[in-house]
């Protein structure tokens, strides 16, 4: 079987992860527009690294959230939110456009270390414990940030 | 702490995160088509690296050859003892 030339490699792989790392991209930086640009980073880089056997999903998404991390500490200014939405009803036919921007105003307000927590627990159903060993932290870490940062979105939005 | 521990009724219910903008991936096919090509500009700092070494090897060359014929000892000179008177005996 001939090996597959890079944009074909990097198409599966965008096909395959592309969509879900966006998503959680977009969710750390709170910010749509940098999520795209972190993507893009990232799976231009993995063509320098084509040769190592498999790229699965961990690493790459330890790669964005690298990037993702990078991208906030390089930030200047705050982002210009609201171009694209942070949000989408998982019911377009059910879709309340002023709930969904103040829960994504709450969203924003978190620090990106909440947002990542909550956005692997609930959209993505991952368990503390793999939440602790991708970040490297401790499970009552990642707990208390998902609990404070519940807590935060309760009291915002009532 | 576990995760049956937290109330797990947030207010996120009902949403999730926006997926990425159609356009993505023809950016990042643009961008690893890039590499691909030929640009001098990427290269220009190793060409003119590659040129001075040239040059520099050159001109070693040429100096190298000039103190070579300076310093080497033509092949038809006589030894000492011809240039002596017969019974003439070395200094």
């Amino acid at each position: 079987m001939p090996r597959p030339t890079d944009e074909e490699w990097i198409g599966r792989l965008y096909d395959r992860h592309g969509a879900g790392l966006y998503r959680y991209a977009s969710m750390v930086l709170a910010d749509p527009t940098g999520a795209a640009d972190v993507i893009q980073i990232v799976f231009v880089a993995l063509l320098r690294r084509r040769s190592a056997p498999e790229f699965d999903e961990r690493y790459l998404r330890r790669a964005v959230r690298n990037e993702c991390f990078s991208a906030l500490r390089k930030r200047q200014r705050d982002v210009l939110a609201g171009a694209l939405p942070l949000l989408e009803a998982v019911d377009a036919a059910g879709d309340r456009p002023d709930e969904r921007l103040a829960i994504e105003q709450a969203l924003r307000e978190l620090p990106p270390d909440q947002r990542e927590v909550v956005h692997l627990k609930v959209f993505e159903g991952m368990t503390f414990q793999e939440i602790a060993d991708l970040t490297d932290e401790s499970i009552n870490t990642i707990a208390s940030r998902y609990r404070y940062a519940i807590e935060k979105l309760r009291a915002h939005l009532t | 702490m576990t995760d049956d521990m937290i109330d797990t009724d947030d207010p996120l219910r009902g949403y999730r995160p926006a997926g990425p903008p159609p356009d993505l991936r023809a950016r990042i096919m643009q961008g690893v088509e890039a590499p691909n090509s030929f640009n001098v500009r990427d290269w220009l700092p190793a060409l003119a690296t590659a040129a001075l070494i040239v040059l520099f090897y050159t001109l070693n060359l040429g100096i190298r050859a000039g103190i070579e014929a300076r310093l080497s000892v033509p092949d038809d000179l006589k030894p000492v003892e011809q240039w002596l008177a017969p019974g003439q005996e070395m200094p």
